[in-house]
């Protein structure tokens, strides 16, 4: 069930992916064949052995002999586009040893990870030593977090019109001292501030009400014992990085979830992949993060549009939406989800009891059968109400083509102001609509 | 500008802030009471937390403003996704020079595009016209209905119907759409609102009527062309109106050609003889000749190349009750050999659907010297002439002539039909391309390779490509030929496939 687009999103640069589909024929392979699990090849290279290529299907890991330092190599990538493009076209089906080897050494590994894990948790710790650690940790969290309640204190006080408040570099600067201090939450919301914040039309509204979001934070922080222990760990959550107790149990929920979209951004040479997927069931939603640092890609072995069957674990905090990566699953199919029938007065309803119980929540998904106004400025759904939405003039074109003035499936974000969609369907197939790669 | 005063109060500095001003909405009044204000700048940013929370739950949805109309519903099957995702890469700029196959086998399909693919197609058209008539179905009732709301794709309404008002109030391009219909159901009528509307067009749209017309002019259009357009401002519209005038063969313009040709060319015994003009007439200025001649040709021989050029070639045959293929096997005045050949060439080039390709096209290629006042080369000409002609036809002749050019031109002229031969053609043009790939000194480009490629026949590529597997190394240039090769074996497999 691989796509093109994954393949394209995995690969290392525009080199490697033409190479790797100058690759995708069998001229150039002396063998393939695959399996449900694992795909595998032996290719003729400049040497004179063919070079061993594996790849495995269920979290797109790959294995090649090549010289190739790229990663995965353009063999991997070429067996790949052989397997979106045709999934019949291997030759055999029975695993040479130098596959059934990898794959055995793979689940080795992960067992022996996993019992490794287990044996760290049930071990006695060391109280006093664990204590240390944790004073210390916290010690450096809460310097930062000093320091920079008073840095907004001290720009509000001068006047948030000021140019020091709004140099975006002072920003920065804040923001990897909040990463020094091991709280990567924070340093996020600061080169929030910086990007964005500061290149809203209306920052004079958008950056005081940013900054009272940080400092509720910042403030609830200091005082975070009066609080329960659901407000504590969405604190925490906040903040970011290691959490001192982690005495909450994430809630485990089975459904069957649509990978409804997915938003891959790159920023100070890491690159985060968000995906919203929602329980076809359950009717939640639940974001997934991936992260990579450059030039690494990531792997998404669960394609947009496709259902996925899964346990997903969601950390606990306010009003529950992440969870964690490790969370396991399997594609069942692809295709749009069932008839949705939330309104967008239902989307704002659902919104107001989010903030309500998270006021630091800053979007919430929809899936939504929308189409764009006469106008072109606003989202109209069948109840015949709107919302302004923002896209670019070439994504309003293609979203126009696509609904012909009709209703149509659209996944996006809300954030309070805007609709910015995400992903939609076009007849029958569910397709992206922002980049998918950094 | 903000009006809200707390947000006024965080710009402008809260040092001297002795209260926080009043509460947006009752509903915050407690949880303002209960904000300490010993440190005015904390109280502030913390009744901003609060105020973002209020506005961004407090959101209301508006009015849907007047629904736009919505699209047609689309009456054809769409394309497989495969086949889509094809193209959004050959538009991106992966071998776009098969992006005429593909269009040839959606247009062959009877389906149409998705929605998502439209936005880049229709720009690359806006772009490229001569891919716009083949894309015209393809876009189905929704790339219709995108044009009539985007100006820049409104040349995709010139063939669709269109209202009766379209001529009085529509764009250019649905004026022209509504001339194409109208000559199609009551010619007459389109006729007179031509010449009634002449005087009042602007030149660039006089000039599309003609290119809209000169395809089938008929017997009707014949007052207007000659008493309007063959006297018009604009050189172009008037060769224009000269070419189509000379293709209705009722029309008084082509009557005089026939008669000054006769006077000048005789066929007798299988040899053509040539007697140019001794004096210019002046009547002949009105149908478009020149007098003076352009630097390098004699008066007589210019006026007779003219004479020549004004009859299109396929009325020679009736003219002197002689085969087309006698015709260009006659042997040719010895004196007037150039002017004969550059006149044919003229006419040829004025209406190339009209110009006896089979027959011309195998002359064109054994003329031992190409006369350089033609203007044209022989490989420019041979495109304007295969062009018309429907595949089997234009691979007849190409099949006919491969061996006997130039290697480079024979290649330059595959390279540029970019079009694969019927299945079981094509012989001819094979072992042209297969003796270039083996000959690695042929001076090839990858562009070039890659719109060879296109020659190979549907039906022949899988054996193409298993030779080419054999070779132990293959140069870059015969490895992007193979590589284009794959990708239309499968473009082909995705339009198969259900």
């Amino acid at each position: 069930m691989l796509t093109p687009d994954q393949i394209t999103a995995i690969a290392p640069d525009a080199a490697s992916l033409k190479a790797g589909r100058d690759l995708a024929t069998p001229r150039k392979w002396q063998v393939t064949g695959g399996d449900a699990e694992v795909l595998w090849g032996l290719a003729m290279g400049s040497g004179k052995e063919p070079y061993q290529t594996r790849v495995s299907l269920g979290d797109l890991a790959t294995k090649c002999s090549c010289p190739s330092r790229k990663f995965p190599c353009k063999h991997a990538l070429g067996l790949m586009f052989i397997a979106a493009g045709n999934p019949g076209g291997f030759q055999q089906g029975e695993r040479p040893p130098w596959v059934s080897e990898w794959i055995d050494a793979r689940s080795a590994r992960e067992e022996k990870a996993v019992a490794r894990a287990e044996e760290k948790a049930s071990k006695p710790v060391d109280e006093k030593a664990a204590e240390k650690r944790r004073a210390k940790r916290e010690g450096r969290v809460e310097e930062g977090i000093a320091l920079l309640q008073q840095a907004i204190l001290d720009l509000t006080r001068e006047g948030l019109a000021s140019p020091g408040a709004r140099d975006a570099s002072a920003w920065e600067n804040l923001a990897r001292r909040m990463i020094d201090s091991q709280a990567p939450g924070l340093a996020g919301a600061l080169r929030h501030v910086a990007d964005t914040v500061l290149r809203d039309p209306e920052v004079d509204d958008e950056l005081p009400l940013e900054l009272g979001r940080l400092y509720l934070l910042l403030h609830g922080h200091s005082r975070r014992d009066e609080f329960d222990e659901l407000t504590r760990a969405e604190l925490q959550a906040q903040l970011g990085g290691k959490s001192g107790d982690e005495a909450l149990a994430p809630e485990v929920v089975e459904d069957d979830w649509f990978v409804a979209g997915r938003r891959v951004e790159e920023r100070d040479r890491l690159i985060t992949a968000s995906t919203w997927l929602y329980g076809t069931r359950s009717q939640r939603w639940a974001r997934l993060l991936r992260f990579a640092p450059v030039p690494q890609t990531i792997a998404e072995p669960w394609p947009l549009g496709s259902t996925v069957k899964a346990a997903l674990k969601f950390q606990p905090g306010l009003y529950p939406l992440r969870v964690g990566p490790d969370s396991e699953g399997f594609p069942l199919m692809s295709g749009s989800p069932g008839a949705h029938e939330e309104s967008l007065d239902a989307l704002l309803d659902r919104f107001a009891t989010a903030l309500a119980a998270n006021p630091f929540l800053r979007v919430l998904p929809f899936l939504i059968r929308l189409r764009p106004s006469a106008d072109g400025s606003l989202l109209c759904d069948a109840a015949g109400r709107a919302l302004p939405w923002i896209a670019s003039g070439d994504l309003a074109l293609k979203i126009e083509c696509i609904s012909g003035g009709r209703l149509v499936s659209i996944c996006g974000e809300w954030d309070g102001r805007f609709l910015r969609p995400l992903a939609m369907e076009d007849s029958g197939v569910w397709i992206p609509l922002v980049s998918q790669q950094a | 500008m903000t009006t809200d005063p707390l947000i006024a109060a965080s710009l402008l500095g809260t040092s001297r802030l002795a209260a926080l001003p009043p509460p947006p909405d009752a509903a915050l009044e407690a949880s303002w009471q209960a904000i300490p204000m010993d440190n005015p700048a904390a109280a502030v940013l913390q009744a901003l937390g609060l105020m973002r929370a209020m506005r961004r739950a407090g959101g209301r949805t508006l009015e849907s403003s007047a629904g736009g109309d919505e699209c047609p519903a689309e009456e054809q099957a769409y394309l497989p996704t495969l086949a889509v995702e094809s193209l959004l890469r050959l538009l991106r700029g992966e071998f776009p020079e098969i992006l005429p196959e593909w269009l040839r086998l959606a247009s062959a399909s009877s389906s149409i595009l998705r929605g998502r693919a439209l936005p880049e197609l229709l720009q690359a058209a806006t772009r490229n016209q001569a891919i716009r008539p083949s894309i015209r179905r393809l876009v189905g009732e929704r790339g219709l209905w995108i044009a009539r709301r985007h100006r820049e794709f409104s040349w995709l309404l010139e063939d669709a119907a269109v209202a009766d008002d379209a001529w009085s109030v529509g764009q250019p391009a649905e004026r022209l759409a509504w001339l194409r219909q109208t000559r199609t159901a009551k010619p007459e009528l389109a006729a007179e609102t031509i010449a009634s509307h002449w005087a009042q067009e602007e030149g660039g749209f006089r000039e599309s009527i003609l290119r809209l017309i000169a395809p089938q002019p008929l017997a009707c259009d014949e007052a207007w062309l000659e008493s309007l357009a063959l006297k018009d401002r604009r050189q172009v519209v008037r060769d224009l109106a000269a070419a189509a005038l000379s293709n209705i063969e009722s029309s008084a313009f082509r009557k005089r050609a026939i008669v000054r040709l006769q006077g000048c060319v005789k066929l007798e015994r299988g040899s053509i003889l040539v007697t140019p003009p001794a004096v210019f007439d002046p009547t002949w200025a009105a149908d478009g000749l020149k007098e003076k001649p352009p630097q390098g040709s004699g008066e007589r021989a210019w006026w007779l190349r003219q004479i020549i050029a004004l009859v299109p070639l396929d009325a020679w045959p009736a003219i002197f009750h002689v085969s087309a293929a006698d015709l260009f096997a006659s042997t040719l005045d010895p004196d007037w050999k150039t002017e004969l050949a550059a006149g044919w060439i003229d006419s040829a080039r004025s209406s190339p659907a009209h110009a006896l390709a089979e027959h011309f096209v195998p002359f064109l290629v054994k003329l031992s010297s190409w006369p350089a006042a033609s203007g044209i080369s022989l490989g420019a000409l041979l495109m304007l002439l295969l062009a018309p002609l429907v595949p089997a036809a234009r691979f007849g002749i190409l099949d006919k002539i491969a061996r006997e050019l130039p290697p480079a031109l024979a290649l330059d002229l595959l390279a540029s039909v970019a079009e694969s031969p019927p299945p079981g053609s094509g012989s001819a043009i094979l072992a042209v391309l297969d003796v270039a790939l083996a000959n690695p000194s042929t001076p090839l480009v990858r562009p070039q390779a890659r719109a060879l490629a296109i020659c190979v026949p549907a039906d022949a590529i899988q054996q193409r490509l298993e030779a080419l597997s054999r070779l132990p190394q293959l140069s870059s240039v015969a490895e992007e030929f193979a590589t284009t090769l794959e990708f239309r074996r499968s473009l082909l497999s995705h339009f198969a496939s259900p």
